[in-house]
Parts: structure tokens; C-alpha cells; sequence
């Protein structure tokens, strides 16, 4: 076959090095737990199980190195479904998703599920309505589709630039909620460990690209998941006697909401605009944990989840990744393997969520503050939680005991009594997911910003090396421009969260559902879309979150995707008709971005080129250089 | 690669299959919170039954969508000659 050569064969052995490098972070808990028995000092140990994983990212990082701008770019289109899956998850995850999830969940209870339905929801969304499309155009980023899909350097370059914001801020609450575990495990100040943050993202992704970042996230995920369920199923055996905690934590439910009644939780009515969202201070957590919609309204509820759900189905950062699996039927199977990774943690957070609620009604709940358990005095000093007997009743009573969100994580372990070593293992698993879902993101602005804003309209004839310096280059920039924005500003991580998906929905959802499923769409309709839904997002959020009006009333700015979609829907469809019908050669190429077969448009491009004057970027090549060859091969399309 | 005399059959077969998935997905979104507060009296496992399909129910069903989605495309791929060839 011809187009072999593009793709490298993959490593016969990949299971076995994944395996040792999995084998290696089991022995390191291992010996850490051993060591703990035997009497070691906790600050070495907590300082060891945060440190030492790092290690072992760079190792593979290192080891996956590239100067190639295929496999810098897309791995040479050969990471096989599973562990395209398994870093397609930790990706959605992130440490925001890990600790601010299971916080809300306690805190906030069935309300917080909000989240996680429009996670799971804009996977399945992106599975079905772009991936194998997305793969079949085989684009590296993705501003690069619409370039490619259009054959218009200037959309590549529009795209490119909405991207920069939600990007980085997603990148920036990561590197955030990252510093805040690393500085209370590894004694680091906060700004210390952002630096150190954003330096390990920087290492992994200038060694080796999304090649790199995708081999280390494989890891980091096994991390993430046993991080969380190990301490968890411990606790589960503790309390119900089965290590099955998602299906066991059903016969607790009862007796919290018993205990809920008698310590003072009442149904509460949901604050209007997203009010009954957890912020960062510890707060009290006051709604039964089976109420709904008691801290969100039922409307809030469904927009925030729908806010996550386009966020997530658009979001750069995982749709990028379509790029890197072997072929269409293959892309499919991966988005399979990555809404399974992602559907076992979304699982398990409400468990864990509803373990640690069982476990404070009993231990502290109704408790007078004389009598409190010694480890609650160790989450106080580290600002996890609070309490203080306000009515003066001699008891502390649910309103009275206040809860850090990003410390619920933490706190399960350590009221559950458990070994040291396991509560340093939770948060091992926050740091691997920050980097994870970090430098995902770090990746997607970089990659756009050379892919699309260098070689796309600035210098088009640069060559590979080049490009990758610029990749590089911008991978550093801002990196430490966002690490040190980080440092200056307080802000809370959930909230950037979804105002990021919110932004991303707006940009990216209508102008994928347009140009793939819509073959009259034209490229100033597509460009339409996007600005339009962008405006809409970023002058409602703009203006509701200052304070000085809104574009809808009622309507949170955090929740401003909800409107910017369909304004971009509309826009894009109504621009769309006012122009031109896009040309035969457009409709032949969105023909054959359908046909689930057959090479990649981009790597088909690459190879039809003339090869003296090849451009290096298909789609940037003006219309009169278009080879004989290619001219002959687009004829045989369908028009 | 497909031929051109199946491609709108194939493009159609295509569409009707994504349709009914964002129908679901829709639907798991928006009108299941309309229904919970009613479905929580049942009982599953112990969970309340509203309670049981938001945390668990929609993710399981998604994640079993996306594979019959996956496995029903191959199948109408197979079935207009539109297969991998590599």
C-alpha cells in the first residue's frame, strides 16, 4: 500500500511498557505504605509520593521524544482505541473535574450531577456527530478542520484565535487547583508549585508534543482512577463490609438522610443564576444530598448542564486527539474506550461524595466541640474545613461545620482513619490529572497558535523544523504567561470551568454541526457562526459578571453558551444562504470527509501536492497551484 | 472507498443513525430532570430510582450508546462498501 510509509508501525511491546511503568507506580505506593508501618516521617512520605510519580512522567516523556512534526502533531496516526481512551478521559477530567466534582457533590448533593450528565453527554455528542469526521480530515488541531475543510487560511486563523481564551483558562484553573494540593502535600509555597506545575507540562510537551503528552496521560489516568478508588473501596470495606462502593454506597443514602434530618438539614429553595453553586471558602453544606434542586433550579440545573455538554463535545483540547487514531472505524471505537474511562470516574465521584458525607454526619455532626475526632483539628490547620458552635448549643450542627470543596478529596481518607500514605495517594492522583488535562490544553493553544496563526497565514512556506521551533516556542510563552497570571489572581476554579465550556460551546458547536453535517454551508457561514456565538457569549458573560446588565435576563453569565449556540446556529444558517453556494470542489471534498474510508484529507493533500512547491500546510495553497495531479484526482469526485 | 451511487444512501442511513443518538442524548439532558422528583419514590438497589438514573443510569446508557453507535455505523459502512482498506 502507498500510504504504509506514513504510517510507523506500532510498538509490538506498547502493553508491556505500559504495564512496567504502571508496575512501577504500584511498587512506589507499595513500599511508601510498607515504609509508613515501619515508622517513616510523614513529610518525607508525602514529599516522596508526590515527587517520585513526576519522576516517572518525565521518564516516559523522555522516552517518547520527537523531532518529527507528524508525530509531534498526531503520533503518526497510530495510537490504538484503548489508550487513546484512557487520555481522552483524563483529558475531560482534569483535577478540576476530580475535586470540584466530588466537593459539589457533598456539599451541594444530586444537584452537582448537573456536571456530570453534561460531561458524559457531550462525549457521547462528540462520538457521534464529529470524531470519525474530524479523523477522516485528519487535520492537526482544530481551526485546522475548518481550514481544511473550507480551504480558507483566514477561518483557520479566526478559529485559532477563539480558542486562545477558553483554552487558557482552562489551563490556568488546572494549574491552579494543582498548586493548591502540591503546596499542602510537598511544603512548597503556592506559587512555587504553579511554577512547578507549568515547568512539567512545559518538559512534557516541548520533549515530545502530543506524543508524549498522550503516552504520560495513559499513565496519569491509572493514576487518577486508582488514586480515587483505592482509598475508596477501603473505606467501603469499612463501613459496608463490600468492595463494590458504587453499588454499595445506595444502603447509606437512607441513614444519611436520617442523620441530615435530625442534625438540622432542610429542603432549602435554589438562589436564582447558579446562587447554590460551592464556591472555593469552606462552606456549610446544608441541602439534604437527595433534595434536587435545592441549591441549583431545575431550570440552572439543565442549562449548566447543557453549557458542560458543548463545552465538552467542542472542546480543542479532546477533539484534537481525533487526529491520532489509526482510521475512521478505528476513531470510533476510541471515543468508545474514552466515554468508559470517563463514565467509571463519573461513577464513582457521587460514592465518594456520599462516603464522606456518611462519615462526618456520624464522627463530627451533633458532636460537641470537646468531643470531636483529633483529625478534624489537622483539616482545620490546612483550611479544609471549620467549624464553630455558633448557637452556642454545645453541639455542632450541619450548618455549623463548613467544608472546603477542592478538600473533600482529600478529607475521605483521613476521617476514615486510613494510612497516611493513602490520603498522599489521593492527591498523587490530582496532581497526574491536572498535568494531564494541563498540558492537553497548553497543547491545543500552542498547536493552534503555530499550526494555524503561523504557518497557516504568517509564513506559510516554513518548514517542518520551523514549525516545530514555533510549536515549542509558543508552548513556553504561555505556559509561563498563564502560570503567572495564576500567581497573581485569586479565582475559583469551578467557575472558570464552566465559563470556559461555555465559551468554547458558543465558538466551536454550531460551526462543527454546521460544516459537517451541512453541505451548503459556505465559508463566511461558518466564520458568522463562530463570531456570532462567540459575541453573544463574551458580552453576556461579560456584562453579567460585571455587574452592569445582562443580554438575558435571569440568565447566569457562567451560562452564557446556552444563548451563544443557537445564535451561532441561526447566524451561521442565515449567513450561509446569503452567500454564494460554496464551490463543486468544496462539496466533492465535504463528500469525501463523509466517506468513512479511504485516506486522510490532510495526508492526501500532503501527498498530491507538487512536490517542489509542496505547501507544507494543505489548505493554505492558493487556488492556481494546484497540481495537474490533484486537479485530475478532485474530477473523479462526485460533483 | 464508497461508491458514488451509494453515497446518498449511505449519507441518509448516516444522518437517521446520528438523529436518534442526539435525540437520547437530548432527551437524558433535559427531560430527566423534569421526571426525577416523581421516579425517586421507586426504589433500585436501594438508590432512590430518580437519583440512581442521573448518576448512573445516563452514563452507563451513554456509554453503551456510543459502542451500538459505533458497531450499527460499521455495520452501514460494511453494507455500501465503504470500508477501511488499510
Amino acid at each position: 500500500m502507498s500510504l504504509q510509509s506514513q504510517y510507523r508501525p506500532l510498538n509490538p511491546r506498547l502493553g508491556t511498557h505500559y504495564a512496567i511503568f504502571v508496575s512501577a507506580f504500584s511498587a512506589l505506593v507499595l513500599v511508601l505504605a510498607l515504609l509508613e508501618q515501619l515508622g517513616a516521617r510523614k513529610l518525607w512520605l508525602s514529599h516522596t509520593m508526590i515527587a517520585a510519580p513526576l519522576i516517572i512522567y518525565l521518564i516516559v516523556a523522555a522516552l517518547t521524544r520527537t523531532l518529527d512534526l507528524h508525530e509531534f502533531f498526531s503520533v503518526s496516526r497510530r495510537i490504538p482505541p484503548v489508550f487513546g481512551g484512557l487520555a481522552l478521559a483524563v483529558t475531560a477530567i482534569g483535577g478540576v473535574g476530580i475535586f470540584t466534582l466530588t466537593g459539589s457533590l457533598y456539599l451541594i448533593g444530586f444537584d452537582a450531577l448537573a456536571l456530570a450528565v453534561g460531561w458524559i453527554g457531550g462525549f457521547a455528542l462528540a462520538a457521534i456527530l464529529f470524531v470519525p469526521y474530524l479523523r477522516k480530515t485528519g487535520a492537526y488541531t482544530l481551526p485546522g478542520f475548518f481550514r481544511l475543510r473550507f480551504k480558507s487560511p483566514l477561518l483557520g486563523a479566526a478559529a485559532a484565535l477563539l480558542l486562545l481564551p477558553p483554552a487558557l483558562i482552562l489551563l490556568a484553573a488546572e494549574l491552579r487547583i494543582g498548586a493548591f494540593v502540591t503546596s499542602l502535600f510537598a511544603s512548597v509555597s503556592f506559587e512555587v508549585a504553579v511554577a512547578c506545575g507549568a515547568g512539567m507540562i512545559i518538559i512534557t510537551l516541548v520533549l515530545g508534543g502530543l506524543r508524549s503528552l498522550t503516552w504520560t496521560q495513559s499513565i496519569q489516568y491509572t493514576v487518577v482512577l486508582a488514586g480515587i478508588l483505592v482509598p475508596l473501596t477501603v473505606v467501603s470495606i469499612q463501613e459496608t463490609n463490600l468492595p463494590l462502593p458504587q453499588l454499595t454506597y445506595g444502603s447509606l443514602l437512607e441513614q444519611t438522610s436520617i442523620n441530615e434530618l435530625a442534625l438540622g438539614a432542610v429542603p432549602t429553595t435554589p438562589p436564582a443564576m447558579l446562587g447554590g453553586l460551592p464556591g472555593e471558602r469552606p462552606e456549610p453544606s446544608v441541602k439534604p444530598f437527595l433534595q434536587a434542586f435545592g441549591a441549583l433550579t431545575r431550570g440552572d440545573f439543565i442549562m449548566l448542564a447543557l453549557c458542560v455538554l458543548a463545552g465538552t463535545a467542542a472542546m480543542p483540547g479532546l477533539l484534537l486527539r481525533a487526529g491520532t487514531s489509526v482510521h475512521t472505524p478505528q476513531s470510533r471505537r476510541f471515543m468508545g474506550w474514552g466515554t468508559l474511562f470517563l463514565g467509571l470516574f463519573l461513577i464513582t465521584a457521587p460514592a465518594y461524595a456520599v462516603f464522606a458525607k456518611y462519615i462526618t454526619l456520624q464522627q463530627i455532626v451533633g458532636t460537641s466541640p470537646s468531643d470531636l475526632p483529633a483529625w478534624i483539628s489537622g483539616l482545620k490547620d490546612a483550611e479544609l474545613a471549620n467549624f464553630t458552635d455558633l448557637n452556642g448549643d454545645g453541639v455542632i450542627s450541619a450548618k455549623e461545620l463548613l467544608m472546603s470543596r477542592d478538600g473533600v478529596v482529600l478529607s475521605l481518607p483521613i476521617m476514615a482513619g486510613l494510612p497516611f500514605i493513602l490520603v498522599v495517594f489521593a492527591a498523587a492522583a490530582g496532581v497526574a490529572a491536572t498535568l494531564a488535562a494541563g498540558g492537553a490544553h497548553a497543547f491545543a493553544a500552542a498547536s493552534a497558535l503555530s499550526d494555524d496563526i503561523y504557518s497557516g497565514i504568517l509564513h506559510r512556506s516554513a518548514t517542518p523544523g520551523k514549525r516545530l521551533i514555533v510549536a515549542r516556542l509558543a508552548i513556553v510563552i504561555l505556559t509561563i504567561a498563564t502560570a503567572w497570571y495564576v500567581t497573581i489572581n485569586d479565582f475559583d476554579v469551578l467557575r472558570a470551568a464552566i465559563l470556559a465550556l461555555s465559551l468554547v460551546g458558543a465558538a466551536y458547536l454550531p460551526a462543527l454541526i454546521l460544516s459537517i453535517w451541512w453541505k451548503r454551508m459556505t465559508k463566511w457561514g461558518i466564520l458568522a457562526a463562530m463570531l456570532a456565538g462567540s459575541c453573544v457569549a463574551y458580552t453576556h458573560a461579560g456584562l453579567q459578571l460585571s455587574g452592569s446588565g445582562t443580554l438575558f435576563p435571569g440568565l447566569s453569565g457562567l451560562l452564557s453558551g446556552v444563548i451563544g449556540v443557537p445564535a451561532g446556529l441561526v447566524i451561521g444558517i442565515a449567513i450561509s444562504y446569503a452567500t454564494p453556494e460554496p464551490s463543486l470542489e468544496l462539496q466533492a471534498l465535504a463528500d469525501d470527509m463523509r466517506d468513512p474510508s479511504g485516506e486522510a484529507l490532510f495526508d492526501k493533500a500532503m501527498r498530491l501536492a507538487p512536490l517542489r512547491k509542496r505547501p507544507l500546510l494543505p489548505g493554505t495553497e492558493p487556488p492556481q497551484t494546484q497540481s495537474a495531479a490533484s486537479a485530475k484526482e478532485e474530477s473523479n469526485a462526485p460533483v | 472507498m464508497i461508491d458514488d451511487e451509494h453515497r446518498p444512501r449511505h449519507w441518509l442511513y448516516t444522518l437517521l443513525l446520528a438523529l436518534g443518538a442526539v435525540a437520547i442524548i437530548l432527551l437524558c439532558v433535559i427531560l430527566l430532570p423534569f421526571l426525577v422528583v416523581e421516579l425517586n419514590t421507586g426504589k433500585f438497589l436501594s438508590f432512590p430510582f430518580g437519583y440512581y438514573l442521573t448518576a448512573q443510569g445516563v452514563i452507563i446508557g451513554l456509554i453503551v450508546l456510543v459502542y451500538w453507535m459505533a458497531t450499527r455505523q460499521e455495520e452501514t459502512d460494511q453494507k455500501f462498501g465503504a470500508t477501511e482498506d488499510l
